[in-house]
């Protein structure tokens, strides 16, 4: 018999932990190529043994068992009661729609919230005040008040309301008694003189109130802007 | 009376949990077994066999009892899964150098040889070329006949027998090579 010939009966042999029989055994008394591989394969055959052993109780940890039922579980449930599912309250999905919550009643507040009108709102302007509103050219102050009515501005009548959002400044200017008038001051019909005043415009450069202020460029006397 | 595979998946199919817990049990060790010799990894093997049952449940499990078993079907995700890990992992980590590894069991038959060179023959199983681990692996690991073999590596049992003749031809080499530096240095 020769040494490819029982090759293969040896290995089997030797996986199968069997005799080897005995024509293999014959020949490998006068082969030792073929006795070396018999005691490798021998060799190998417990090694492989002990290698299958030690990995023959180990398996997955039971979590992931546990992962898989409740993945079934949930992918076998009833369409509604999936949509009610108790992850719904879930550490993370509560937080998540409470941020959604808080975050549309803020935007809801703020695109409600009115609009700060400082000065009174009125219907039409009137040709006059228009009128006015072009000559203003005066100096430009940030100073804005708080509470205009508060800090003796007169709303002017007839113009229309603030835009939600709108910006007001104050012009300090000389206005003739007439353009007071038509802003609603009521002036003394006697008076000829320049005015110092304080008008306060919106962004559309309408004047929105004025103020006649205490001391005039010339020095000359106040107006009464209290009563309006 | 033994239930088949195949019709605790048709079972499983309809929502039966106990259906697909018994499949678990049943092929679970097996396919974690596998996926362990195969990447050397306790961790890859944990996710290749929770992953095989993962698409074993998912809706559209492209499984068909007519073109062949459950149990091959299953094996052939594991190996397609094995291929994507140790693509993933590059060269094979040798089993055991990573302490989160679970080292080898102290049984009788362990203490009986020697550690190192079982240490020495699990990554001489890693290193083998895929063919011929796949055939150590389900062979004299798993202790599949060749029948059960072919079947499940698709290919004829004559190929099977010849691979596995050939990766042992290596793995005993190796061990040979190890004994006589180890037998070398010792002197």
């Amino acid at each position: 018999m020769h040494c490819h010939e029982i090759a293969d009966r040896l290995i089997e042999s030797a996986r199968r932990e069997l005799d080897p029989g005995r024509v293999v055994r014959a020949h490998l008394q006068s082969c030792a190529t073929c006795r070396d591989r018999w005691d490798a394969e021998e060799s190998l055959s417990v090694y492989v043994k002990a290698l299958r052993f030690a990995a023959w109780e180990q398996r997955s940890s039971p979590e992931v068992r546990e992962t898989l039922m409740r993945k079934f579980a949930a992918q076998h449930r009833p369409v509604l009661a999936r949509w009610f599912t108790w992850s719904w309250f879930a550490p993370r999905g509560y937080w998540a729609l409470a941020a959604a919550a808080v975050l549309l009643i803020s935007i809801v507040a703020v695109s409600q919230k009115p609009a700060p009108r400082n000065v009174a709102a009125v219907s039409e302007p009137t040709s006059e005040v228009a009128a006015v509103s072009g000559d203003f050219s005066g100096d430009v102050s940030a100073d804005l008040p708080v509470d205009p009515e508060a800090e003796g501005f007169i709303a002017v009548p007839f113009v229309p309301p603030l835009a939600p959002g709108e910006m007001l400044r104050v012009e300090h200017r000389e206005l003739n008694p007439a353009a007071l008038a038509s802003l609603g001051v009521s002036v003394d019909p006697a008076w000829t003189t320049q005015l110092p005043a304080d008008v306060l415009l919106g962004e559309d450069g309408m004047p929105r109130a004025v103020r006649v202020s205490d001391t005039s460029s010339d020095g000359s006397a106040p107006a009464d802007g209290g009563s309006f | 009376m033994h239930t088949t595979d195949e019709h605790l998946f048709r079972l499983m199919k309809k929502g039966d949990a106990q259906a697909f817990a018994a499949l678990y049990e049943r092929r679970e060790p097996a396919l974690y077994r596998y996926a362990l010799h195969m990447t050397g990894s306790a961790a890859a093997a944990e996710e290749v066999a929770q992953e095989v049952f993962v698409q074993l449940m998912a809706p559209n499990t492209r499984f068909d009892e007519a073109k062949g078993s459950l149990e091959g079907w299953m094996y052939g995700v594991a190996r397609n899964l094995v291929r994507v890990q140790r693509r993933k992992a590059g060269a094979p980590a040798p089993v055991g150098s990573d302490s989160s590894e679970p080292s080898f069991d102290p049984n009788v038959l362990g203490r009986m040889i020697d550690g190192e060179n079982l240490a020495a023959l699990r990554v001489a199983v890693t290193e083998l070329p895929d063919s011929y681990r796949e055939a150590v692996v389900l062979c004299d690991l798993e202790e599949r006949n060749y029948e059960e073999a072919a079947r499940m590596m698709g290919c004829p049992v004559g190929t099977i027998r010849s691979r596995l003749h050939r990766a042992r031809g290596l793995l005993a080499a190796k061990l040979k090579r190890l004994n006589t530096a180890a037998y070398a240095g010792s002197g």
